[in-house]
């Protein structure tokens, strides 16, 4: 039985337990939670679970870990207000509550029969470490899969070990980029779109998946439709600050759409003119 | 000896060159010669006098400047096909970064004393350049601008 529909009433958090919290990076963990009892959880890449913190508050999380993963759920979260701090503090045995899944996912159905282009920035790559994931899985579904991830320096890229194992496969490519490095670094140095080049991509057989800060995003996506690729084969995660995550509070309103259900992913051609609109 | 090629077919074939003409490319090739630098060697030198910029045949250079108790700070790089070297365009015509091979590297050097010259003697080849030298310099800018930005910091 899927957590859904476990839960009818979507704002009552489930109880999850924490297996395990690791340190990715400096200020980023990535927390294992289970429930309890153990129902199996089931998301699709690109939505996001409400986590609380009993007494504190909640905030929307994309689900970071692998889609076919039984029986555990897994969080990437960067600590930058109150309840992210709690979250990345919590031990193993803690309790915290969840809701979802959220939102729609990545277009894995569409994307089928094409390259896929995953850019990523900074934390942006958790959100989409699930897509990677699935690709990988059904690889026979789609052509050539490229992964274009920057972060400002070396040491705060994530996931480093699957970074290199995803780069050895040999229907994958993997391209790192940094602001600055030191000597020692072997990717490259410069923005994400400088490496678009690279990936080789045939813009009418490809389909791009792009997830972090909007300002990356923006200039990814107008970087994209440059090389010829069409603004609906482009897709984006966006990120509000959300509330209720059923489309009733109007928290997370982003121009006619609410990211918890018209969202979080939207082709670049739905929200294009709203990129251009400041304070939206 | 027929595939024996020359400088002017590397840059005939050079993404950088291709909107010149023949001619240009002829004048071009006469400032220019092929070479070869081991990993690690210095192509320019901060500070010195720029006389000349590169085309990247095969392998990679990396931009740096040295940072006091950091060491060598990576600013970018500088693969197949690319340009490195600005500073031989404009007084006060000195390397305002290191550019160093960081795997074995083979160029074209060409000669930015030499191009001037030539560039004052024919305007039309002077405007020719500096138009494939705005084009990279802008969009080099523009990708320096998004990271002064710093566009991965913004996390919510």
């Amino acid at each position: 039985m899927s957590l859904a529909a476990r839960n009818e009433y979507p704002m009552h958090p489930a109880s999850f337990r924490v297996l395990k919290i690791q340190e990715e990076i400096s200020g980023c963990f990535t927390l294992t939670l289970q429930s309890d009892p153990v129902v199996t959880p089931s998301f699709v890449p690109g939505q996001f679970y409400m986590l609380y913190i009993f007494g504190h508050g909640e905030v929307p999380i994309s689900a970071s870990g692998d889609p076919v993963e039984t029986e555990t759920l897994t969080f990437t979260v960067l600590t930058v207000g109150s309840i992210t701090k709690k979250l990345c503090s919590l031990k193993a045995g803690d309790t915290v509550g969840l809701r979802g899944p959220f939102g729609n996912g990545w277009p894995l159905e569409l994307a089928k029969g094409h390259d896929v282009l995953v850019i990523a920035g900074g934390l942006g790559l958790a959100p989409l470490r699930p897509v990677i994931y699935h690709l990988i899985s059904h690889a026979s579904d789609y052509g050539k899969i490229t992964l274009i991830y920057g972060t400002r320096t070396s040491d705060m890229l994530l996931f480093q070990d699957e970074l290199a194992s995803w780069d050895e496969r040999d229907n994958m490519m993997v391209l790192l980029t940094v602001d600055s490095a030191e000597s020692d670094w072997h990717g490259h140095v410069g923005v994400v779109t400088e490496l678009i080049g690279k990936a080789g991509i045939d813009p009418v057989r490809t389909t791009a998946m792009v997830c972090g800060p909007e300002i990356m995003m923006r200039f990814t996506a107008y970087a994209l439709i440059d090389r010829g690729m069409a603004a609906s084969d482009i897709s984006l995660s966006m990120e509000r600050n959300m509330k209720c995550a059923l489309g009733h509070c109007g928290r997370c309103q982003y121009g006619p759409h609410f990211i918890c259900k018209d969202g979080p992913v939207f082709a670049f051609d739905q929200v294009e003119n709203l990129f251009r609109v400041r304070e939206v | 000896m027929g595939n024996i090629r020359t400088v002017k077919d590397f840059l005939a074939e050079a993404t950088f060159f291709q909107d010149m003409e023949e001619r240009h490319l002829e004048l071009l090739s006469g400032c220019g010669k092929i070479m070869h630098f081991e990993a690690g060697d210095f192509l320019l030198k901060e500070g010195s006098e720029a006389n000349s910029f590169y085309l990247i045949l095969k392998g990679e250079v990396v931009v740096e400047s040295y940072v006091p108790a950091e060491g060598p700070m990576m600013v970018a790089k500088v693969g197949v096909g690319n340009i490195t070297g600005f500073s031989w365009l404009f007084p006060p015509y000195r390397n305002q970064f290191d550019s160093r091979a960081l795997t074995k590297v083979t160029v074209i050097h060409l000669n930015g004393k030499c191009l001037r010259g030539k560039a004052e003697d024919n305007h039309d080849l002077g405007y020719m350049l500096m138009k494939q030298f705005a084009q990279i310099m802008l969009q080099r800018m523009q990708d320096n601008r998004r990271r002064i930005l710093d566009i991965y910091s913004r996390e919510s």
